[in-house]
């Protein structure tokens, strides 16, 4: 079914909006929740969560892109769980690699006069991503936001690991640069 | 600021970057050798061919190694490039789409072909402007004789003019499997043909920027001739004897773990890199080592990208050519050292 269709369900306050909405996005979403949750059972309430969310958001929201709107929920929503698990001490796989890795884009003279607003550090990493050669760009999102691991990064773009990693390395220090180039009046 | 904080940030990315991402690879690196040539095929007749003067290729390739490295480049490399580049500048029109061959670049076993596609002036191409996976496997050049040389490789599109209906593509090939033939690749002319192998030799440009599905735009043979300079051709092997290094192997059901290998050669060139090792079980196994330097005189560094990786063979690329004569040594993930060897 056609994402417009779809919305229209949302609109009409239609449960085969969930229905519709599983069939065609239930897979997508649950893989970003599976990468980021450890558990399987905690990936499919994530999914669910998110579906719920997406009852509640719309309307009045009119989301342009349905399968990138679902999928910043499921991330969101499953981002909180492994905030949770990990407090309960149940945390681990990629989400903790993904973090120790971006612990060396944190500029280390950003003190706390200088933190940034969220919405100013959203503007930054647009731009920065934005700006990054098109396989870059590609490799970073699927590590950073869709929390996948190195290997099958380089399964999907017929990379070795050595590569991702090194390509990964090297975008890390570029935001670090970018971060402290806006974050920082040296 | 956590690094916490910047993956909560993350998500705010826009939409379309994410989506962006969902996308195919546009690097298709394949296995198994083109076994199929192509053989030459009759232009049609509404295919105009016009080669115009010569423009200096060698400023376009500098400022993309410069830009890919993150760094200037070297007198040495822009001298390399300056060179080595053919400034090809070949334009030909097919159902209204002409693209011009701008420029070429070979080391002998890593070719860079940048041209350009221009579509009639109602027609939006985007740089997602795709070429379907079988171009990738299928393409490249073929010599007068019908051999096909370059045959797997990925692209990178820029927008460099601004305009709505034209996109710069950089293809890019390797032929390690060719590497033994690589003297032919030099001082002869050579036919470049945009070409797929769905029978009809024929390049299909079809538009990524809406999917799905894909809008196909239409479909033709483009061909040009290239001569690439003999002086590309140089190679410097760092093996004499067998060098011992740890590398992560993937072992039956030890998995991934690091072991020792014995690297039994080293051949580098000026943008690409080509080792291969043997395991003490003498097993054919694939491998990964940490990062390999190649070092040079004035003390720079040029890290050594995998490019690609099949069982007891591994490939590499620069993020811009390196000048091989300037190497003092090459740095192993152990810390040993390669000399360059004597002439």
């Amino acid at each position: 079914m056609e994402d417009s269709r779809i919305i229209d369900l949302y609109f009409q306050r239609s449960e085969d909006a969930i229905c519709q909405t599983d069939a065609k996005y239930g897979n997508y979403c649950f893989s970003i929740a599976r990468n980021i949750l450890s558990d399987t059972e905690d990936a499919k309430e994530a999914v669910n969560d998110t579906y719920w969310g997406a009852w509640n958001a719309i309307p009045p929201h009119v989301p342009k892109r349905l399968a990138a709107f679902l999928g910043k929920i499921t991330r969101r929503i499953s981002l909180n769980k492994w905030q949770a698990s990990r407090a309960a001490k149940r945390g681990g796989g990629e989400v903790d690699l993904a973090l120790e890795e971006l612990s060396v884009c944190i500029p280390s003279r950003l003190d706390v006069e200088q933190e940034l607003e969220g919405a100013e550090l959203a503007r930054i990493l647009n731009a920065f991503v934005r700006g990054l050669p098109d396989t870059e760009r590609r490799v970073f999102i699927r590590r950073y936001w869709y929390l996948e691991s190195v290997e099958t990064i380089a399964e999907r773009f017929g990379f070795s690991k050595s590569k991702v990693k090194s390509m990964l390395f090297r975008i890390r220090n570029k935001l670090r640069k970018e971060l402290e180039k806006e974050g920082i009046i040296v | 600021m956590k690094s916490e904080d910047l993956l909560m940030a993350l998500n705010e990315l826009e939409a379309d970057l994410v989506l962006d991402a969902e996308k195919t690879p546009n690097r298709v690196f394949r296995k198994r050798r083109l076994t199929t040539l192509l053989i030459a095929a009759v232009l049609v007749g509404s295919l105009a061919i016009t080669a115009v003067a010569s423009a200096d290729g060698a400023v376009w390739f500098q400022n993309f190694f410069s830009q890919n490295s993150g760094m200037d480049l070297s007198n040495g490399q822009i001298a390399y490039i300056g060179e080595n580049t053919t400034a090809v500048q070949q334009s030909q029109t097919m159902n209204g789409y002409t693209i011009t061959l701008e420029s070429a670049l070979s080391d002998g076993v890593k070719t860079l072909i940048q041209f350009k596609v221009t579509a009639p002036e109602d027609v939006v191409l985007g740089l997602d402007i795709y070429t379907p996976g079988n171009w990738a496997d299928n393409t490249f050049i073929v010599n007068e004789g019908g051999k096909t040389y370059f045959t797997s490789g990925g692209w990178d599109t820029f927008d460099e003019d601004k305009t709505d209906n034209a996109v710069t593509i950089l293809y890019e090939s390797d032929n390690f499997w060719y590497e033994k033939e690589i003297d032919q690749l030099f001082g002869h002319t050579w036919n470049i043909r945009l070409v797929g192998l769905d029978g009809k030799n024929r390049m299909t440009i079809e538009n990524m920027n809406d999917p799905p599905p894909k809008q196909h735009i239409t479909d033709g043979l483009w061909e040009f001739e290239v001569t690439f300079p003999e002086s590309g051709n140089k190679t410097v092997e760092f093996i004499s004897e067998p060098v011992s290094c740890p590398a992560e192997v993937n072992i039956g059901i030890q998995g991934y773990h690091y072991e020792d290998v014995d690297i039994t050669s080293l051949r580098v060139r000026a943008m690409s890199v080509a080792l291969t090792f043997q395991h003490p079980t003498e097993e054919a196994i694939n491998a990964d080592f940490d990062d390999i330097y190649a070092v040079m005189k004035d003390g720079s560094q040029a890290l050594l990208n995998p490019y690609y990786s099949s069982p007891n063979f591994l490939t590499f690329d620069f993020d811009a050519p390196i000048v091989v004569d300037e190497i003092d040594h090459i740095l192993l993930p152990n810390g040993a050292k390669l000399p360059t060897p004597a002439e």
